[in-house]
């Protein structure tokens, strides 16, 4: 009688001490990092995401990140020279993505990273410091994933430099990446598939005139980039009509 | 008793372990994101099989397709081959695009004339000798001139005011004894053709000529390509070329990766004039060092393993008056260069020997199984039409051959 009482008490006690610990480890289990996957998937709550695109989104710089669809004003005037065209959000976009397209995206990314530099005011050093730093990490460190094609000297001078915060700290490079954009890549782009869908979304006055181009666009039409760094989607069709897989 | 509470212990812990698992599954299961199922359309199945079929077909016209790559270092002469490809076998250059080039060719005339002056200044202050590379009064000022406008986003139109100004520094003395030390700076191949043809550079209706495109100096950003069929029997089975040209800078080449698949022949070009250059993004390293190092990269790709490759060894019009004045022992790769005669026999066994030295990289760098690949080097100057297009038939035989051979034809 007495063993058959002990029995069941132990029973008991094993089933509940067996309770406590596994719930312990599944505590333990979801505190740790390595479930957060799981943790993601089985919350009921709505996640905002707090991510932030570019860099400049998240030092707060006003009118950067994705594209704003603006008023439409009288359209641009395509034969100012490029840095002219580069402040129009909608063209920069297009000439962006081009770039993307041909693996040349990141003279245009890194133009509008600086750009963006330009609108912190220079009695906030910190902000522009990060921004910087950001910049320098991403498009002049060599081996940087977007680096940029800048002579020697200009990458010395800016990774020596004493002052991050100083505003003429990229015009050297600025001024190559100019340079190079003009004469390598834009005119690729007057004769390409994103030039003439930038046409068709804005349409401008009869009397003004286009750029001289011609048929063939020279640059990559396909490339089968399994890892594309610029993570932009591409849109064009190769000549035989195949859409190009990313 | 001790039996009886590890058996009890031992059917709890089972029981826990399956209600766990259980339940875990059933979390999954819940929380996994519901994909939307669509039913199968009989008119979807025909359209997926109409996209199958297209694709077949593109996938089988696409084998006859021959993908050809142009590598090398920074300034070796990848674009102007390109170039000429497309001046050969495709419609040429027609006069909106010669004209398109009027404004690179300008851009090159003023970053030259501001590397020189400025260069000119530097020596001045560090060399030993330096009144030598002292620009003289009057040209000065034209000098402080024209190296603002280098600096400047949009270059003024060349106008034959400028062009005389220019004309005249480039006549200075110091200036060229400058040029003489061009290898320390960047000055470009295209400095002195464009500096002696000022005149007809700065004509108001300028049209750039053939020769003159060519020449013109523009670092390659990202990937271009085109397609074109070399003339001749190949035009009836359908052979067809896509050449593909990179940039040569070390950020550049982190790009070529993507174009790695399924390369029937590298075209790898080496300027072999370029000696005793420092790089442009790195004025520490040797070009030719550059070369050798990378040119030992590409062999050693796994992708390559099948790929004919063609070495162009490049820039031999300015290597033949160079290798007379500069000995190639001043390149670490050279130094056991042993000048034998001098004139135009000192130039072939110099050539010889740099030939002999890719060669030997080339063996050292192929793995065992891929000595059946082909290679083959070619002595190339990318600027004579005449050369390129002889260099270019025989590559063109070569892969053909290659070609059948795969085939089992031959």
């Amino acid at each position: 009688m007495k063993s058959m009482k002990d029995i069941l008490w132990v029973q008991v006690v094993s089933r509940f001490l067996l309770l406590v610990t596994a719930s312990v480890l599944v505590l333990v289990f979801f505190s740790m990092s390595v479930s957060q996957p799981l943790l993601s998937q089985i919350s009921l709550r709505k996640r905002e995401s707090t991510e932030f695109v570019t860099m400049g989104q998240a030092l707060g710089i006003p009118g950067c990140g994705l594209l704003v669809q603006t008023a439409s004003v009288a359209g641009v005037d395509l034969h100012q020279p490029l840095d002219k065209l580069l402040q129009d959000k909608r063209f920069r976009q297009s000439f962006m993505d081009f770039a993307d397209s041909c693996l040349a995206g990141e003279s245009v990314h890194f133009f509008e990273e600086v750009h963006e530099l330009g609108k912190i005011p220079l009695d906030d050093p910190v902000r522009r410091i990060y921004m910087a730093r950001h910049i320098i990490e991403n498009y002049i460190v060599t081996g940087a994933e977007m680096e940029i094609n800048i002579s020697h000297r200009t990458r010395q001078e800016i990774l020596g430099t004493l002052d991050l915060a100083h505003p003429d700290l990229f015009n050297h490079a600025v001024n190559e990446m100019m340079q190079l954009m003009k004469m390598n890549l834009l005119k690729d782009y007057w004769s390409s598939m994103n030039f003439v869908k930038f046409k068709e979304e804005n349409p401008r006055q009869p009397d003004s005139s286009e750029p001289a181009g011609w048929d063939l666009s020279p640059r990559l039409s396909c490339v089968r980039c399994t890892d594309n760094p610029f993570n932009h989607e591409q849109l064009h069709k190769c000549p035989s009509g195949r859409k190009c897989d990313v | 008793m001790f039996a009886e509470l590890t058996r009890e212990t031992g059917q709890n812990t089972y029981s826990m372990i399956s209600m766990l698992s259980l339940a875990f599954e059933g979390m999954g299961s819940f929380c996994s994101r519901q994909k939307p199922y669509s039913e199968a359309d009989a008119e979807e199945n025909e359209q997926a099989a109409e996209i199958e079929r297209r694709i077949a077909q593109e996938t089988k016209a696409e084998q006859h397709i021959h993908k050809l790559l142009l590598l090398g270092a920074g300034e070796s002469g990848k674009s102007t081959i390109f170039k000429q490809i497309k001046l050969l076998f495709q419609t040429g250059f027609d006069e909106a695009e010669l004209r398109s080039y009027t404004s690179v060719i300008h851009a090159n005339v003023y970053q030259t004339i501001k590397i020189l002056y400025d260069g000119a200044k530097e020596l001045g202050q560090n060399e030993s000798d330096s009144s030598k590379y002292v620009v003289s009064i009057e040209n000065k000022e034209i000098g402080e001139k024209l190296s603002a406008i280098g600096s400047r986003l949009d270059y003024p139109y060349l106008t034959k005011d400028i062009a005389h100004e220019i004309k005249t520094l480039w006549k200075d003395a110091a200036i060229q004894e400058t040029y003489a030390r061009g290898n320390i700076l960047q000055v470009p191949d295209c400095a002195q053709y464009f500096m002696e043809n000022l005149e007809r550079l700065s004509e108001a209706d300028y049209v750039p000529t053939k020769e003159d495109v060519l020449y013109a100096r523009v670092r390659t950003t990202g990937v271009v390509e085109i397609q074109f069929s070399p003339v001749g029997e190949s035009r009836k089975s359908g052979e067809v070329y896509r050449l593909y040209d990179v940039g040569g800078q070390r950020n550049e080449r982190r790009k070529w990766i993507h174009l790695f698949e399924g390369v029937t022949a590298v075209i790898f070009c080496a300027a072999i004039s370029e000696y005793d250059q420092m790089l442009f993004e790195d004025e520490t390293k040797n070009r030719m060092m550059e070369t050798k190092e990378l040119f030992d990269w590409v062999l050693k790709q796994a992708c390559f393993e099948k790929t004919s490759f063609m070495l162009f060894l490049n820039k031999f019009d300015i290597f033949e008056k160079k290798v007379q004045k500069v000995p190639l022992n001043v390149c670490e790769w050279f130094k056991d260069y042993q000048p034998k005669a001098s004139g135009k026999h000192e130039v072939e066994h110099a050539y010889e020997f740099v030939k002999k030295k890719f060669e030997e990289l080339y063996f050292q760098s192929t793995k065992p199984d891929c000595v059946d690949r082909v290679f083959k080097i070619y002595r190339t100057t990318a600027l004579d039409q005449k050369l390129v297009k002889k260099t270019f038939k025989l590559v063109d035989e070569t892969l053909r051959r290659r070609n059948l051979i795969e085939a089992g034809l031959l």
